[in-house]
């Protein structure tokens, strides 16, 4: 005979949703965007970088063009834009203030910072030698272009999520589960929060789960802040629940 | 007025007097930061530990302008600044406008530039915690404004260190999870959009199991706006008090 406790524990895990697979399921992402460590798709520059601004001389300046030129020859990627993109990057500066060595372990990152910084990205299309990266615009085709980016978004286990923070112009998809939550009112509310359709999105799962897509360090983030709220949410089995009953006269009834 | 729905009006004049009250029931609200456990992880919620303090002050003049204040606060932190093209043309064509020379001593260089730039309109977030660090400079408001802004997300702050953020660097677009012990989140948040001045960059979001809060805004207004939550939820608490009777 079972106890009462074993049973519904027994009739709860029978009415849960079943496992979420990756969101690739939801979202084909490109070929070349999918799960892996970041180690392995992000090479590691073999050199420093020097990003020069000269504000009495800019044509001393470096643009962004001949920083993803030294890029890629530090890091061995062949980057590839199109015209439109290329008209950009050889006008503008990426926008720093001050002259900046880059060490060679910072490369990478520093780079996407300044490329998310100037509304560009890159899209990996092939993750072995040769690598081949694409330069996108958030802006291409009048923002038209990119309203499928999120869908190029890698598939990331939430544990990973910790190495991907290095990236900041990664876009990454990830699953997790909030078992004290109802995830449809809390995606609704969290809408608020997530300002970008072109790379954002929030989309509850059966009832405990949340696919979220965005730029590595916001989604981070933001399953960092959900997995608090859950906790807080979590009701303790100890604890009885209060009968509230209310006094003869007291107002408020 | 009933008691169940608080006077916000009479709760704000009441702050003073209850500034005692108000600090225990602050901290009373749980301090629901996440924490950030990697190693080499920006820690904001550490103030101390994302900004070293400057090494000299400067002076500003009236003419001075932004892209200026901003080079002299680089030399001064560290800091390298990053704006884009459009950003960078709007910060070398704006003055900081102060009516005379001002010298900025190196302890209040942070406050000094920070709150300059929030008055013009724009805000610092963090784009390269560790070194090589960088700093951006991204508007406050319009189409570009912080929050839609690409890789310019939010701080996320102990709701402890307001004091410190508001005092030291209020030029931070920060977020925090407020923890009610009384009031329904859900009324209170709607209560509380009434005093949201711009809805791009202020926001109060009711999470979770309704007893949870989700404040993002500069410093100022986050720590305003959670003194008057306290208010409100330690309201709720007297109205229940004097009608509920929990028993089991």
């Amino acid at each position: 005979m079972l106890q009462p406790a074993t049973l519904a524990t027994l009739l709860a895990l029978s009415l849960a949703p079943a496992p979420i697979a990756p969101a690739r399921t939801a979202h084909p992402a490109h070929p070349a965007q999918s799960s892996a460590a970041p180690a392995a798709l992000f090479p590691i520059a073999k050199e420093d970088l020097t990003i020069h601004v000269d504000r009495a001389n800019p044509e001393a300046s470096t643009t962004l063009a001949q920083l993803l030129d030294e890029f890629s020859r530090v890091t061995g990627v062949t980057l590839q834009m199109n015209r439109e993109t290329r008209g950009v990057v050889e006008k503008v500066q990426p926008g720093l203030n001050r002259t900046m060595k880059v060490p060679a372990s910072e490369v990478v990152r520093i780079v996407e910072t300044l490329m998310i910084a100037n509304d560009f990205i890159f899209l990996r299309t092939s993750d072995k030698e040769p690598r081949l990266w694409i330069v996108q615009s958030l802006h291409a085709d009048g923002g038209r272009g990119s309203s499928t980016l999120r869908d190029q978004a890698v598939s990331v286990d939430e544990k990973d999520l910790p190495l991907w923070t290095d990236h900041p112009a990664a876009l990454v998809t990830t699953t997790i589960d909030l078992p004290n939550t109802d995830v449809r009112t809390l995606s609704n509310s969290m809408r608020m929060l997530f300002t970008d359709a072109r790379t954002q999105q929030i989309i509850p799962v059966g009832s405990n789960s949340l696919i979220l897509t965005g730029f590595a360090p916001s989604v981070r983030s933001l399953v960092r802040l959900l997995r608090t709220i859950d906790g807080l949410s979590r009701v303790d089995p100890a604890a009885q629940p209060p009968s509230v009953e209310i006094r003869a006269g007291a107002k408020g009834k | 007025m009933s008691a169940s729905t608080p006077n916000l009006r009479g709760a704000r004049t009441a702050r003073s007097a209850a500034s005692a009250l108000l600090l225990a029931l602050s901290l009373g609200c749980t301090n629901t930061a996440p924490v950030d456990e990697s190693p080499d992880a920006a820690r904001p919620s550490a103030v101390d530990a994302l900004f070293t303090p400057p090494t000299r002050g400067f002076d500003v003049k009236p003419s001075t302008t932004l892209s200026d204040l901003l080079d002299d606060f680089s030399e001064a932190t560290g800091w390298a600044v990053l704006a884009d093209a459009g950003d960078q043309r709007g910060l070398a064509n704006t003055q900081v406008g102060l009516q005379g020379r001002r010298d900025v001593p190196a302890n209040e260089v942070h406050a000094f530039v920070e709150s300059v730039l929030v008055t013009h309109g724009y805000a610092f977030s963090l784009a390269s915690a560790r070194e090589p660090r960088i700093l951006r400079v991204v508007p406050l408001r319009g189409p570009g404004a912080s929050l839609s802004r690409s890789g310019a997300g939010p701080v996320d702050v102990e709701l402890a260190d307001l004091e410190r953020w508001e005092r030291e660097h209020p030029g931070f677009v920060l977020r925090a999870l407020v923890r009610l012990e009384h009031a329904d989140g859900r009324a209170l948040a709607n209560s509380l959009r009434a005093l949201v001045r711009d809805p791009n960059l202020e926001v109060v979001v009711p999470v979770g199991d309704g007893r949870t809060v989700i404040l993002s805004g500069l410093a100022p207004w986050m720590r305003e706006t959670r003194d008057l939550i306290a208010e409100l939820d330690l309201a709720d608490a007297g109205t229940r008090g004097g009608s509920v009777n929990r028993t089991h």
